[in-house]
C-alpha cells in the first residue's frame, strides 16, 4: 500500500461511541476519501438511501438499530450491493455467521490496528460487488472530480444560491492559492500548512477530490517537514488544478 | 432555538448556515472564535459549531470559556478535519459535546444538531 494513496473514495462508518469514530477515522482518514459517519442503524440505512459508498464499516450493536437490522434493511428494502464489514469489539461464537446470514461480506474485530486496515485493503478486491459507485452531481474536467453533491444537500438548490455559493468559492480559493505560492516561495512551511489546512474546509463543501487530496498532502508535509524539496512543486500544481477547476465551475454556472 | 456557528472559512460557514437555516434555526455567523465570545451575549444561543483552528481566537480557546461558565449548558459540535484528532480529544477534554469531520454529510451535520439539542431539552 503506497502512502497517501486512496483506497476507498467513500466510506460510510456506522458507529454510536464518539471515541471509535475518532479512532477508526485517524486510522481510516489516509487510504478514504470522503467519510460519513452514522451514530446507528437507523442513520446508516438513511445514509445509504441518499449516498452511494464504496464500503460500510458497521458496527453491531448500536441503539436504535443494530447492525444486522440496518444490513437487512439495506440489503433487502433498498437493493444496495455496498460491501459492508461488521466491526465488533468482542468477538461471541456464531456472531460471524450470523453477520453473514444478515448480507454483510466481512467481518472485523476492534480495536482498529495497522494490521487490521491492511488486510481490509487487501480483501477489498474480493469484497466488491459492483461497479466502482458513481456519485451523483459529480463532473470530471482535465482528470479532475469535481462532486458538487454537497451543495445540493444543503437544502436551497435554486440556481441562484448554488451559483452564489459557487463564486464564493472560486473567489475564496483564488485568494488561498496566491498565498500558498507566496508561502512556498517564502519557504514559510508553518504558514504554508496553515494555509493548506484551511483550503481543504472550502473543498469540502465544493468537492474538487484531486485538489482536496493534494492541500492535505501538502499539509501534512509542512507539518513534518517531510520531502520539502517537493513542496513548491506541488503547490504550483495545485494552482494549475485550481484554474482548470476554475474553468469547468465557470462554465458550469453559465449553464444552469 | 438559536445556533452560533464560528468558521473561517466563508464556504464553509455559508454552507452550513444554509442547511441549519433550511432546518428552520434561527442562525448568527462569525469568523473567529472572539467574534464568538463578543456575540454571546447578544444572541444567547442554544447550540455552539465550531471550527478549531480560526485566526485570533481558537475552537479551543472559545470551548474552554464557555465550558467554563456553569450558568450555562450549552452544547458545543466541533468541527475538525483529518490529522486533528488528538485536538478533537482535548476538545472533548475541554467540555465539547460532539465532533464532525470536514468534509462531512450535510445530513449528518442536521441529525447530530437535533440530538444535541434534543439532549438539553431534556435534561
Amino acid at each position: 500500500m503506497e502512502d497517501g494513496q486512496i483506497v476507498f473514495k467513500s466510506v460510510l462508518i456506522a458507529e454510536d461511541s464518539a471515541i471509535n469514530q475518532i479512532f477508526m477515522q485517524r486510522s481510516l482518514g489516509k487510504i478514504c476519501g470522503r467519510i460519513d459517519i452514522a451514530e446507528n442503524g437507523a442513520q446508516a440505512v438513511e445514509f445509504a438511501r441518499a449516498n452511494k459508498y464504496d464500503i460500510i464499516l458497521m458496527d453491531i450493536f448500536m441503539p436504535e438499530m443494530d447492525g444486522y437490522e440496518a444490513t437487512k434493511v439495506i440489503r433487502e428494502q433498498l437493493g444496495v450491493k455496498t460491501p459492508i464489514v461488521a466491526v465488533t469489539s468482542v468477538s461471541l461464537p456464531g456472531e460471524e455467521e450470523k453477520c453473514m446470514e444478515a448480507g454483510m461480506n466481512g467481518y472485523i474485530v476492534k480495536p482498529f490496528t495497522p494490521e487490521v486496515v491492511k488486510k481490509l485493503v487487501s480483501e477489498k478486491g474480493s469484497l466488491q460487488t459492483e461497479e466502482d459507485p458513481e456519485q451523483p452531481n459529480t463532473y470530471h474536467h482535465n482528470g479532475l472530480t469535481i462532486n458538487l453533491n454537497i451543495l445540493f444537500q444543503l437544502g436551497d438548490d435554486t440556481n441562484e444560491h448554488i451559483i452564489s455559493m459557487i463564486q464564493l468559492f472560486t473567489d475564496n480559493m483564488a485568494v488561498t492559492v496566491e498565498k500558498m505560492i507566496r508561502l512556498a516561495g517564502e519557504q514559510d512551511w508553518a504558514h504554508l500548512q496553515k494555509t493548506a489546512h484551511y483550503a481543504k474546509s472550502s473543498l469540502s463543501v465544493i468537492n474538487v477530490v484531486e485538489l482536496f487530496e493534494l492541500a492535505k498532502e501538502i499539509d501534512f508535509d509542512c507539518r513534518g517537514l517531510k520531502e520539502i524539496e517537493l513542496i513548491p512543486a506541488k503547490v504550483e500544481r495545485f494552482e494549475k488544478m485550481f484554474f482548470d477547476a476554475r474553468d469547468f465551475l465557470d462554465d458550469y454556472i453559465t449553464k444552469i | 432555538m438559536r445556533i452560533l456557528i464560528a468558521e473561517d472559512d466563508p464556504v464553509m460557514l455559508r454552507a452550513i448556515a444554509t442547511r441549519l437555516t433550511n432546518d428552520g434555526y434561527e442562525i448568527a455567523t462569525v469568523a473567529d472564535g472572539q467574534e464568538a465570545l463578543k456575540m454571546f451575549e447578544e444572541f444567547n444561543p442554544d447550540l455552539i459549531i465550531t471550527d478549531i483552528l480560526m485566526p485570533y481566537t481558537s475552537g479551543l480557546e472559545l470551548i474552554g470559556v464557555v465550558k467554563s461558565n456553569l450558568l450555562k449548558k450549552i452544547p458545543i459540535l466541533v468541527l475538525s478535519a483529518y490529522g486533528q484528532e488528538n485536538t478533537v480529544l482535548e476538545a472533548f477534554d475541554l467540555g465539547a459535546d460532539d465532533f464532525l469531520t470536514k468534509p462531512f454529510n450535510p445530513l449528518e451535520l442536521s441529525t447530530r444538531v437535533k440530538r444535541l439539542l434534543k439532549k438539553i431539552s431534556n435534561d
